[in-house]
């Protein structure tokens, strides 16, 4: 009892007392500014660095079909996909989780003279994000084409093989892709093969074509393409129309002849291989 | 009147004053010590990040082009400037933005500013994105030398 006294009487270590419970204010005070502040900061700038990670390796998956598409011959080529990003250290918050599919009959390419039409449903590649911080964003490989899209808008980020001879006469090559049940979706964190393989190509001759309808999800990426291609500077009269399923463009005036390429090329993006 | 005088000699006493003394006096500097750090680190101004955006620049006959081309969205207030052969210019992004991309009020992926600035043909040109929010620059380029 009398020991308990004096320890209450006792101003031993006050100062020490008052300044750790101060310390241990000031602390909670500032993780609590940094977790409210500045980590979601750091957060969305990780974020914004994998997409532009993604951006690359999306070029590299458009360059690697382009180059099979090319060559024309029984080849294979892998490329890398990173899928998420990896929280930051000490506060653990900000692992995100992407996705990577294989959709099939995705888009369709339709061309046709007026008495004979060809049309192509196509297979696409899609990567889409789920960002925390930084803005969700999708990168599409569909006929050819690299789409980016984000907040409802889209974006051509690399163009199909399109050109324009003798000021009427085109050429147009469009890669299809296909996937294999099982191979055709990862989702999650790491990173992915995403394995291609030439099949075959196949090639079509339109005269006096009339119309190139393309069925897609991303109109505005395709309006800007055809405005930018060299269609631009032919002799061909043409309108590009918004329809219910993607664009129309519509040729008048005096007609050319379109040399189609379908390349069809097989991936499979899950792990492990189906031969 | 025991009492009394050992008040009286106690209050005449000197003993433990520097220790008393030297007590409020570190407890005073602690408190205001931390009064000062906790006032500072609860006052600081967020600072607001500059925008990850991709854009990009380039030249179409006398316009200056600057699309978006991924990335957070831009506010319509933000700035360039174009120096031409050391001449400065400064634009308002909305002003250069068409009607449809004006509509929701921001500035985002596809959208295109195009400024016309004249003959440069031949001339240098170098041109700086600013976001206004950030008060930061998010582009520098010599599109022309």
């Amino acid at each position: 009892m009398f020991m308990l006294k004096k320890f209450l009487k006792s101003d031993d270590g006050l100062v020490g007392i008052v300044v750790t419970v101060l310390v241990i204010g000031l602390i909670i005070v500032v993780s609590g500014i940094i977790q409210s502040v500045y980590v979601p900061q750091w957060l969305e700038q990780k974020e914004a660095d994998h997409m532009h990670i993604v951006s690359y390796q999306f070029a590299q998956l458009k360059q690697s079909l382009d180059i099979l598409s090319v060559i024309e011959q029984k080849n294979a080529i892998s490329i890398y996909i990173t899928l998420g990003t990896t929280e930051i250290p000490i506060f653990g918050t900000g692992r995100t989780y992407d996705n990577l599919n294989i959709l099939t009959d995705n888009c369709s390419v339709e061309i046709s003279n007026g008495t004979k039409s060809y049309s192509f449903s196509l297979g696409t590649a899609a990567f889409s994000s789920k960002n925390l911080y930084f803005v969700d964003q999708s990168y599409i490989y569909e006929a050819g084409a690299l789409i980016i899209s984000q907040s409802g808008a889209s974006m051509l980020n690399g163009k199909p093989f399109f050109s324009v001879s003798n000021y009427t006469n085109v050429s147009f090559t469009i890669i299809n892709i296909s996937s294999l049940a099982g191979k055709k979706v990862a989702g999650g964190y790491g990173t992915y093969s995403i394995y291609m393989e030439y099949l075959n190509s196949s090639y079509y001759t339109v005269n006096s074509f009339r119309f190139i309808n393309i069925t897609t999800n991303y109109p505005n990426a395709w309006r800007t393409f055809f405005n930018s291609t060299s269609l631009k500077y032919s002799l061909l009269n043409y309108t590009i129309k918004d329809t219910s399923y993607g664009i129309s463009v519509e040729f008048s005036g005096s007609l050319g002849n379109l040399i189609l390429k379908i390349t069809e090329i097989s991936i499979q993006i899950a792990p492990g291989w189906i031969e | 009147m025991i009492i009394v005088g050992k008040i009286e000699k106690m209050k005449r006493s000197d003993k433990a004053v520097s220790e008393t003394v030297g007590t409020l006096m570190l407890l005073g500097i602690s408190v205001s010590l931390f009064s000062v750090l906790y006032i500072s680190v609860v006052t600081i101004y967020p600072i607001s990040a500059s925008p990850s955006v991709n854009l990009l620049c380039s030249i179409e006959g006398n316009n200056i082009i600057i699309e978006h081309r991924g990335g957070k969205t831009l506010d319509l207030d933000n700035k360039f400037i174009v120096t031409i052969e050391e001449v400065e210019q400064t634009f308002i992004v909305y002003d250069y933005l068409n009607n449809e991309s004006r509509n929701d009020s921001r500035w985002d992926v596809g959208e295109r500013v195009v400024c016309p600035v004249g003959d440069i043909v031949g001339k240098k040109i170098s041109l700086s994105v600013i976001d206004v929010q950030s008060n930061s620059v998010i582009m520098m380029a010599d599109i022309q030398e």
